[in-house]
């Protein structure tokens, strides 16, 4: 189990998560939505200990992340699965390098990583691709390689930062019905980060509002849907200054 | 790909590590890669030889000098590596001897192996060797020093200041009477010259030690100090007034100092071949004046109105000192080209 | 700086990769310091000639070229190149592996950035360098040599005399010495600024820029420093 609780932290002068908790059940997908910008990424790279908060504290199975020694701390991340915004593969590797690297650092044997490899390229369709370079990769075909290389180490968390981004409709379709498919066939803990709510709806079994740096509602897709507060509401349904007060952030770069 | 990689970074590893270390042995082969033999050498003083200094056999590079320290007997004793192969094939002297000498204008000094049956010919360099040999019994190579170019100039100096003495004596005692004979002196002082014009001749090919040139150098003196004896003595009959008789006997010693300082001049002249001209427009100078007593424009009387005639005399000697005092000041100037 | 010790303890991950990097900031920087070194020597020898014009002889030409060439054209001018060359090919990739997330991807796979990363090329850097430099040496001597014989009228013994007259050991190693210390510099500022690199294409423009002018600086700081050390 993954959680946040009473999470503070500041970029300069932005106080981008301010006292942001959360509780992620296991074997669920929880969803967290919000602006560009609210701190959703920030959130999650908390989670491996990519960034240390100011204040509070983020708890997997137990353990305080930012606490764990060295040693525990890769432990721990080479349990939790990270699918970055823009895939992040590494651009001097081939697709087989990019999905190997992780397997070969925790000492998988050659024969196993071939195999484990095989098999995440083809959750993913991408069977064959192995020999290809990123850069000969469409957008979604990177992202897929991302997810690829995250299952590959089969984990228990997979952390989804924005999987849909940039992506055209069929493609962010493909990766959400991916995501679902991933989450059935390895039944793992995910955090998803997003701002399409139709990737929200249909992967989401709960959605979390994030909204100036707190949690502003969680509950399930059918609640959220139904939800009476006014900034949800107008998030969920993209209507633009409802409320009057939106409050857009824009600090996304600095994030990146 | 990675194969590749570890093709080319070895490769480069390998040339640069062979770069490395050949060019470290090849520069320092003359001393890493030739094995030597120690021989002791002894000197009064070792004037201006340093650690490192070259050990040459008639020329030719068959060592260094290794040690230099103070030993016993207000002697000086220097460790001299020589090459095993021009030990081995016996080239060295049978007696050897060594003589510390300036290589270069630029304070090099080497030191010269020499045979000591066919010693050089200079006092100086001879007193140095019998003195080490007689306190030195255990087989040490005798040493000694040759001096530099800056003493002998110093004494050429000196002397060419004696020779405008005289000639400025030899001006006051001239009168009407004795012009006349001293017609005919000047005709023997014109030999004079020439004498010395071909004695520079001579030494224009003759670049070798200052000792050899003396010897050579000195007989011609001798005889062109006796021609000079001659004519002053004419002309001291023809003013019979006992005057020059004491010139002379100045003259006497003079002469003899001018053979020596004429012997090392000469070495000079062979080493400023360069500067030859000015040397030859000196004599020129001296043949000038010469040829115009001779003709001798008739008279007692015209010559001596002819007061020119004794300032160019008086110039040439003049321009003599200066040129030599400018070779003391500026060596270079004159033996940049011959020395390397 | 302790952090790069530290993670050198993970041997399996930088060995590997310090190869690719040797090849890279190494191998591949050959042709510019050769190029720089031929043309030294060439104007050296010319220059030297000039100046000593009569008054030196001429073979303390061979002398000038090996002491200058050994001593600190070669380590100077090969180390400012290489500052462009590796520190800028560092910074610029480091930089752009931290803007795209790259870095944060290894860390996630449990890589420390630092042992996958800056080791294998702050190591590849230490050690290539100066063989570079010790080529660039041998070829900046031999094109003073080829340009002393052919334009200078000095004679192949003249210039060995004038190369040996004062070579000492310490000639080499010194000049070696410091390039290996270029090398470090040059690895690790770009490492360092790559690594810190936010903001973009433009912070990546920016942290490159920052590694070359920086490792330039330190290279002629270094150099002064050496100097006043080791001579």
């Amino acid at each position: 189990m993954i959680c946040f609780r009473d999470l503070h932290k500041r970029f300069g002068e932005k106080h981008v998560l301010n006292g942001f908790s959360l509780e992620v059940p296991e074997g669920e997908t929880t969803v967290i939505i919000g602006y560009s910008g609210s701190g959703k990424s920030v959130a999650l790279k908390h989670v491996v200990g990519l960034l240390e908060p100011d204040h509070g504290e983020v708890e997997v199975d137990g353990h305080v992340v930012h606490d764990l020694p060295r040693a525990e701390l890769m432990q721990l991340r080479g349990s939790v699965g990270f699918v970055f915004q823009f895939a992040a593969l590494f651009d001097s590797m081939t697709v087989l390098e990019n999905i190997a690297l992780g397997l070969k650092h925790q000492g998988v044997s050659d024969r196993e990583i071939e195999q484990r490899v095989r098999e995440s390229l083809e959750v993913v369709d991408l069977d064959g691709a192995e020999q290809r370079f990123p850069a000969e990769l469409s957008g979604g075909m990177r992202k897929r390689v991302g997810i690829a290389r995250a299952i590959a180490l089969r984990p228990r968390y997979l952390l989804y930062d924005e999987p849909t981004t940039g992506l055209d409709p069929v493609t962010s379709s493909v990766i959400n019905a991916l995501m679902v498919r991933t989450r059935e066939r390895l039944g793992v803990t995910a955090i998803v980060v997003t701002h399409d709510m139709r990737s929200a709806y249909s992967v989401g079994d709960r959605i979390a509002m994030l909204f100036k740096g707190q949690v502003r509602q969680v509950g399930t897709v059918d609640q959220i849907q139904r939800t009476h507060d006014p900034i949800v509401r107008q998030f969920i349904e993209g209507q633009p200054d409802a409320s009057g007060d939106p409050e857009v952030p824009e600090f996304e770069e600095t994030i990146a | 790909m990675r194969r590749r990689d570890e093709v080319l970074v070895g490769t480069t590893i390998i040339a640069s590590l062979a770069a490395i270390i050949f060019g470290a042995l090849y520069l320092s082969k003359a001393s890493l890669w030739t094995s030597t033999e120690i021989r002791v050498a002894r000197f009064r003083t070792t004037g201006g030889l340093g650690v490192g200094a070259p050990v040459n056999l008639r020329g030719v590079r068959v060592g260094r000098v290794n040690v230099i320290r103070l030993g016993e007997q207000n002697l000086v004793e220097v460790d001299l590596q020589i090459n095993q192969d021009a030990v081995a094939s016996g080239i060295l002297p049978e007696r050897p001897g060594v003589i510390a000498a300036s290589a270069s204008l630029f304070g090099e000094w080497e030191a010269r192996l020499i045979d000591l049956d066919l010693p050089p010919d200079d006092a100086n360099v001879l007193a140095d060797l019998s003195l080490v040999i007689e306190s030195s019994d255990d087989g040490a190579w005798p040493g000694a020093t040759l001096p530099d170019i800056g003493e002998l100039t110093a004494q050429a100096s000196r002397i060419a200041g004696n020779i405008t003495d005289i000639s400025d004596r030899v001006t006051t005692v001239l009168d009407d009477e004795a012009v006349g004979e001293l017609q005919q002196s000047i005709s023997d002082f014109a030999n004079t010259v020439q004498n010395i014009n071909a004695l520079a001749e001579q030494q224009r090919d003759v670049f070798g030690t200052v000792s050899q040139n003396v010897e050579r150098t000195s007989d011609l003196l001798a005889d062109a100090a006796m021609r000079l004896q001659l004519t002053l003595a004419r002309v001291d009959s023809a003013t019979s007034e006992g005057e020059l008789s004491t010139i002379m006997a100045n003259t006497a010693t003079i002469s003899t100092d001018a053979a020596a300082m004429l012997g090392d001049l000469g070495s000079i002249v062979g080493v400023v071949r360069a500067n030859e001209a000015t040397i030859g427009r000196l004599f020129a100078g001296a043949d000038t004046v010469l040829a115009k007593l001779e003709t001798g424009r008739g008279t007692a009387g015209l010559l001596l109105s002819d007061s020119a005639l004794y300032q160019e005399a008086t110039l040439a000697i003049t321009e003599l000192r200066s040129l030599i005092a400018d070779i003391q000041a500026n060596p270079r100037k004159y033996f940049k080209f011959s020395v390397f | 700086m302790f952090d790069v010790l530290r993670s050198m303890r993970d041997m399996d991950v930088w060995v590997p990769r310090t190869v690719v990097q040797m090849r890279r900031l190494g191998v591949q920087s050959v042709p510019i310091a050769l190029f720089i070194a031929t043309f030294t020597g060439i104007v050296l020898a010319l220059l030297s000639s000039y100046s000593f014009s009569g008054a030196v002889p001429l073979y303390f030409v061979g002398t000038l070229i090996g002491k200058t060439i050994m001593m600190e054209l070669a380590p100077v001018l090969t180390g400012l190149a290489l500052a462009g060359r590796i520190g800028a090919n560092i910074a610029a990739e480091l930089g752009t592996m931290r803007v795209t997330e790259q870095v944060d991807a290894l860390e996630t796979l449990a890589f420390n950035p630092l042992s996958f990363l800056v080791v294998p090329r702050v190591l590849a850097a230490t050690v290539m360098v100066p063989l570079v430099v010790a080529l660039a040496m041998a070829v900046g001597v031999t094109s003073g040599w080829i340009t002393a014989i052919s334009l200078l009228d000095l004679t192949t013994p003249e210039f060995l005399k004038g190369l040996r007259l004062f070579y000492e050991f310490k000639d080499i190693w010194f000049g070696l010495v410091k390039s290996a210390s270029f090398g470090l510099g040059i690895a690790a500022i770009g490492s360092f600024k790559g690594l810190r690199t936010g903001g973009g294409a433009e912070g990546v423009g920016r942290a490159t820029t920052e590694a070359v002018v920086i490792s330039a600086s330190m290279i002629l700081v270094l150099d002064a420093f050496w100097a006043v050390i080791l001579l």
